[in-house]
């Protein structure tokens, strides 16, 4: 069939609202990382098994790769480069850090933006509350104890490792 | 990277202007409620429609409510509010657990009642790329002539994998579907039919719109189980789902089962009514098990051994009717 | 969690007033460290490949792929193709100016197929679009006709009709016929292991930009950027040094993006020659998993013969491994097998036979292991079932069979085993994972509970360290220091999540005496550092690392004399002058300590060269595959694993219910970040033992194509209880500051999971019933194994 016309689309993004065009098949995953140049949020399976490009619509983790940009029109997005508040850190950024949860990296935004929305929910979540949330993202590299170990400290139910420099300021 | 097939996105705002589009567009438009299901089905060029209407601002499809004696819910309820909804956990555990393992967290919160009624079939030879399809020689169900399950077979084998359907079947619900032609209510086992390539009724210009599942008058028990090799983002294996309405002496009156994710159509287990009206003990269990094993025959069309998928029939059968009559709330 | 003072190396540098004295934290190394990448990961801003910016007019490529395991191309035809609008060009093989070949050891493996396609997946050419929209619609009018060939695609197949990639490798000590028939107890069968997919969670990617003199510069997702500049050099027949490739991170490699990654490279830098545009090429993750080699599935025959006591006293074995369609890294991979098939134990008479089979099915390379977990995995499966034969504890029978003193201490192949740590690990897990109380309490389990029962097995580890391929056990660095006082770090080594780059970070910051956060570790180019080798063997610390360490020994030499004159201390007694905690003072007079970033300031002004190269080479390894004869290891790793499972008699399902790992990591050089290659390394291995299962239909159509059929482990897969110690006081002799290699060991400790589900399944059954446990260990194979022993 002929090529639709670009639909000129609105939605909010990590704060700010923005107006785009895009084909209607365009996916949300491709509006974020092709037109707004957000590539925090990953690709890593294009069809919805892997969650490496989970993002949080209206606070709900949703995966971005298998979502239509145009259904996600007058919606709140929030991306890994949303996460922190202003300079400072969500504390599940710091945790992961501080804990080791991470090698590759590249399963870490879908990762800590669904441990961001159990914390929302549900701000002391046993372990077993923590698999489950996060039970659809896959990682390959950590095996994933230290992750559930970094929603633990993320939530203030094990002690943070104690350093001089926490990171708790990061560049907006 | 796969990308989407081009085409033309409409949200309708009502029922009525759904049906106005489906009416304009019909064949040539497919319904998107979560896109779960749809979204990767298109990035695999199994369906390249002109149309697509996406449903998420039909506000009337996303209530939850008790009318004449029923829970009606909106086809367009998230699997997640599903599983939230305390009414349901309440009333229907057996829904309510259902929903809560369908795939992964993500899904869920996309994924929709509708949606997963109206799930298309799987098999490992049709969930492919197009080039893997074409390679090798498309299939029954898709743009071919052979079956690569059933060698010979003229019928399409592709497995329902669809949680909530065996367990809406147990439970007795009907199904609305609206469409320009009208509207109409199905007991939702006329809804599905045992073809691969198309497991439902649904016509291309109908729409889902609500469940309706009647509220039991006395005691009703539920159970859902879900045979899978991982816990999460992992389609069924196998699924049961059992109800019984128990009279207070501890008889049923009535007893329901279905099996599903092996063929193109849940199967409700049948002649087990010489059962009703009597104890749903231990041997009662065991005969069920029987029963559901004799009835179904797994294939190869997923990746697990269909041998082992219908020697654990019976053993999900019983444990189904374990969670069913596990004293307390489920 | 990990002790106190765990600083990251990019946050900000203590303040040089506090850091006068000098005591032990002032180090980074050995301490707890964040990792380099952890603040860009946990913000979002580290990029991969595909996350940079696209130059403008930058074209996209779609390979062109056999639909067939083997066939004849008989007619190849792309006009219509060519003309659908955006289609910048489609390439086949006679569009190669070079050699048409990526095979990295030996030149049997096309870049694109010519004549003839020997698997379901193979390259016959790549289309450049300027969208995948474009690439798409043009692929779909590409005419190839095939004219398909019988096809083999099964080891079994291979073996019948003498189809090989390698001749047969020998290993061979005393009269192992004799020995097996004198033999008390004599055992015999076949251990399969079957295939695992990478999935690192990035796909093959690389960025091609064409540039000046007709060079072009690769940002490709690799372990091995070298071999990739030597791939395209002579796929594009010029000189490497036109030829720059530098790797920005990895999402993940395995030993996937060691060889695995230069096919796809050299399409991109051919692309972008030929249309002088950038062309960046990233596989979907269908032909990701479809083109890609995986880990070598094997077969392996053998008969072992045991005292009744239950020592090994004679071992053969026949390997076989299934090479997929060309060589790539097969025969090392094979040879490595080889090595460990003698795993922790001592074998007195044996020999083993292996030989690479050639199948119509993508090559399969490196993995995390190379080998030596298919190898491992036949002698724990003899190990396993001796004891339940002989009706002994595994765990005493495996430690009656450990190298000893001598003669006792001289592996299959030779080698002497010096340092060795088993003993003393094995007796300290035992002791710290409460072995003997929870075997009884796990018989009291099992005689009570209806349907499920628990099995309980201790593992060991030992793995050997270097590239078996000697030359391959070097490496290269470039340091360079500003005049401020702060340092980038150039090393061959390439950063795939598993830390390298913090670890060669805190050893620059040690040598130096600076704050990590003074030291950046640059991407890995090979304009920086040449003819480096792969990131792979779980060399990259130890190679790496001493070479950093010599560039900065360099450095140090330099800034001593600028450092003697500024102190006005004698220059003869420059040699005593230190650098720690980020000043540079006499030995004796720490009082009086300069800032690091003055010394450099004054070495600038003084003329003085900032920049060092280093290099290592590992010393006194060499291997005779002739004789089956060396050294081919510079040292061993160790490990072991208690786990504890409970298993289903009804369904076969399992859960791990708990893990013990105690492993040797010599003294950690990062303990943060070793112990998360030891979790991670576990639990991929107890995939590949468990739920993951490549399968190939008949025809050699790969089923398993994507995450909606292929099983990682996920979150529920973790083991409830999950407990890793690293050995104390483990120093290794002549390693960087007594470091051990980590990537690859903990991987083989997963087969204590297969050890304790073999445990389980016996206690189905009457003692002594032979268990027939096939891998991976999916519900089926158990509940099959379990109702073999029941019908006993």
């Amino acid at each position: 069939m002929a090529r639709p016309a670009r639909e000129l689309i609105r939605f909010e993004v990590n704060g700010d609202w923005h107006e785009l065009a895009v084909e209607p098949r365009t996916t949300l995953l491709e509006a974020l990382r092709y037109v707004l140049k957000l590539t925090g949020s990953k690709q890593g399976c294009d069809k919805g098994d892997c969650g490496a490009c989970t993002v949080l619509i209206d606070g709900r983790p949703q995966l971005s790769c298998i979502s239509l940009a145009m259904t996600a029109v007058g919606r709140k997005i929030t991306t890994i480069e949303g996460l922190a508040e202003g300079n400072r850190a969500h504390p599940v950024q710091d945790a992961f850090d501080l804990c080791g949860a991470l090698q590759c990296g590249f399963c870490q935004s879908g990762m800590m933006l669904s441990a961001a929305a159990l914390l929302a929910d549900n701000p002391r979540p046993n372990r077993d509350e923590i698999k489950q949330a996060l039970s659809g993202n896959l990682c390959r590299c950590t095996g994933y104890t230290q992750i559930v170990d970094a929603v633990e400290v993320a939530s203030g139910q094990r002690d943070v490792p104690e350093r001089d420099e926490r990171p708790t300021t990061r560049r907006k | 990277m796969l990308t989407l097939p081009p085409f033309q996105f409409h949200s309708p705002k009502s029922v009525a202007e759904a049906l106005t589009l489906l009416e304009a567009h019909g064949a040539k438009a497919k319904l998107h409620a979560g896109g779960t299901d749809l979204v990767p089905n298109m990035k695999h060029r199994l369906f390249t429609p002109e149309h697509v209407i996406g449903l998420r601002d039909v506000a009337e499809l996303h209530r939850i409510g008790e009318r004449d004696g029923a829970l009606a819910i909106g086809s367009m309820v998230t699997l997640a509010d599903l599983a939230r909804d305390e009414r349901v956990r309440a009333i229907f555990p057996s829904l309510s657990s259902a929903a809560a393992q369908v795939a992964g967290p993500q899904l869920r919160e996309m994924g929709t009642l509708g949606g997963n009624l109206a799930l298309d079939t799987r098999c490992v030879y049709y969930n492919q790329t197009y080039f893997w399809r074409k390679a090798l020689g498309y299939c029954l169900k898709k743009d071919g002539t052979v079956c690569h399950v059933v060698k010979g077979g003229q019928k399409c084998v592709a497995a329902a994998s669809n949680d909530t359907a065996p367990v809406l079947l147990s439970l007795g619900a009907t199904v609305r579907l609206q469409s320009p032609r009208g509207s109409r209510e199905l007991p939702l086992d006329q809804f599905y039919v045992a073809d691969g390539i198309r497991n439902t009724v649904l016509e291309p210009d109908e729409l889902i719109t609500e469940v309706r599942v009647l509220l039991p008058q006395g005691r009703l028990v539920t159970g859902y189980q879900k045979l899978r090799l991982r816990a999460s983002i992992d389609y069924p294996a196998l699924t049961v789902a059992v109800a019984a309405w128990l009279e207070k002496d501890g008889t049923a009156q009535w007893i329901r089962m279905v099996i599903s994710a092996l063929g193109a159509r849940p199967h409700a287990v049948k002649r087990i009514e010489h059962l009703f009206g009597k104890p749903l003990d231990a041997a009662a269990i065991d005969e069920l098990g029987q029963a559901a094993y004799k009835q179904c025959h797994p294939l190869t069309n997923i990746n697990v051994d269909p041998g082992w998928r219908r020697l654990m029939i019976p053993v999900f059968v019983r444990r189904a009717w374990q969670q069913a009559l596990a004293p307390g709330p489920q | 969690m990990a002790g106190p003072s765990l600083q990251h190396p990019s946050s900000t540098p203590p303040n040089p007033t506090e850091v006068a004295q000098l005591e032990e934290p002032l180090t980074p190394l050995h301490q707890p460290l964040l990792h380099e990448s952890g603040l860009k990961h946990t913000s979002g801003e580290a990029r991969y490949v595909d996350d940079l910016p696209s130059p403008p007019g930058m074209a996209l490529c779609l390979v062109l792929t056999s639909p067939h395991a083997h066939a004849r191309i008989t007619r190849r035809d792309a006009a219509k193709a060519r003309a659908v609008p955006g289609v910048h060009a489609i390439l086949f093989a006679e569009d190669v100016p070079g050699l048409n070949d990526v095979g990295p050891v030996i030149h049997d493996e096309p870049l694109f197929a010519v004549n003839e396609v020997q698997f379901m997946g193979q390259s016959v050419g790549v289309v450049v679009a300027e969208s995948y929209d474009a690439c798409r619609a043009a692929a779909k009018l590409v005419e190839v006709d095939y004219e398909p060939l019988p096809a083999i695609t099964t080891i079994d197949q291979a073996i019948a009709q003498g189809s090989w990639l390698s001749d047969p490798h020998v290993m061979k000590r005393g009269d192992v016929d004799a020995e097996l028939w004198k033999s008390e107890v004599k055992l015999s069968g076949e251990v399969r292991t079957g295939g695992q997919e990478h999935f690192y969670l990035e796909t093959q990617s690389t960025l091609a930009l064409p540039e000046e003199d007709g060079s072009v510069r690769l940002l490709c997702s690799t372990q091995h950027p070298s071999e990739v500049q030597a791939i395209v050099a002579h796929v594009l027949h010029v000189g490497r040094h036109l030829i720059t490739v530098e790797v920005p991170r990895m999402g993940g490699g395995f030993g996937g993006k060691e060889t695995q990654a230069a096919p796809f490279a050299a399409m991109a830098a051919l692309a972008a020659l030929k249309l002088k545009r950038p062309v960046k090429i990233w596989l979907n993750r269908d032909q990701d998993m479809a083109q890609t080699g995986k880990r070598h599935p094997f077969m392996t025959r053998y008969e072992a013969g045991f005292a009744r006591s239950g020592e090994l006293k004679a071992l053969k074995l026949e390997l076989f491994s299934d090479g997929g369609f060309s060589t790539d890294l097969s025969r090392a991979i094979l040879d490595r097998a080889m090595f460990h098939s003698d795993n922790a134990y001592y074998v007195p008479a044996l020999m083993f036979t292996g030989r690479v089979c050639k199948t119509h099915l993508p090559s399969n390379t490196a993995f995390r292991g190379f080998g030596g977990p298919q190898g491992m995995a036949v002698i724990e499966a003899i190990m396993s079932r001796a004891a339940e034969v002989l009706g002994l504890d595994p765990a005493e029978l495996r430690a009656k069979n450990f190298y000893d003193d001598a003669p006792r201490n001289v592996t299959p192949y030779f080698m002497e085993v010096k340092h060795d740590r088993m003993p003393r690990l094995w007796k300290e897990l035992l002791a710290s994972s409460d072995y003997l109380a929870r075997k009884s309490a796990i018989e009291s389990f099992n005689a009570s509970h209806p349907h499920a029962r628990r099995g309980l097995a201790i593992t060991p580890v030992k793995f050997g360290i270097s590239f078996t391929t000697s030359f391959l056990n070097q490496a290269g660095a470039l340091v360079v220091m500003y005049a401020d006082g702060t340092v980038q770090l150039n090393h061959g080594g390439t950063e795939m999540g598993q830390g390298l780059h913090t670890k060669m970070m805190a050893i620059c910051a040690h040598e130096l005496g600076i704050p990590p956060a003074s030291v950046r570790a640059m991407t890995t180019a090979t304009d920086k550092v040449p003819n480096t080798s792969a990131t792979a063997a779980s060399s990259g610390s130890d190679l790496n690392g001493a070479a950093v360490k010599v560039a900065c020994e360099t450095l140090r030499a330099r800034l001593q004399p600028v450092a003697a004159r500024l102190l006005g201390v004698p220059s003869e007694s420059a040699g005593d002058i230190l650098f720690a905690g980020g000043k540079v003072f006499l030995r004796t007079r720490p009082e009086l300590a300069l800032p690091f970033g003055k010394v450099t300031q004054e070495a600038y002004l003084s003329q003085v060269p900032m920049s060092a190269t280093g290099f290592y080479k590992t010393p006194d390894i060499s291997y005779d595959k002739s004789t089956g004869r060396g050294k081919p290891f510079h040292y061993f790793a160790y490990g072991a694993a208690v786990s504890e499972v409970e298993l289903s008699g009804l369904t076969g399902e399992h859960r791990v219910r708990r893990v013990d790992i105690l492993h040797d990591v010599g003294a950690s050089l990062v303990p943060t970040i070793d112990r998360g290659q030891v979790e991670g390394g576990f639990i991929q291995g107890v995939g590949w033992l468990t739920c993951e299962e490549v399968l190939f239909d008949a025809k050699g159509y790969l089923l398993t194509h994507s995450p909606d059929t292929y099983k990682i482990p996920a979150f529920g897969d973790a083991p409830l209880d999950f407990r890793v110690q690293l050995l104390e006081d483990a120093a290794q002799p002549d390693v960087i500051h007594g470091s051990k290699a980590v990537g690859e060991p903990p991987l083989m400790l997963a087969l204590s999971v297969v050890a304790a589900l073999r445990h389980a399944v016996t206690a189905f059954g009457r003692p002594g019933a032979h268990v027939d446990l096939k891998m991976p260990c999916t519900p089926e194979a158990l509940l099959n194994a379990i109702e073999a022993v029941r019908s006993v």
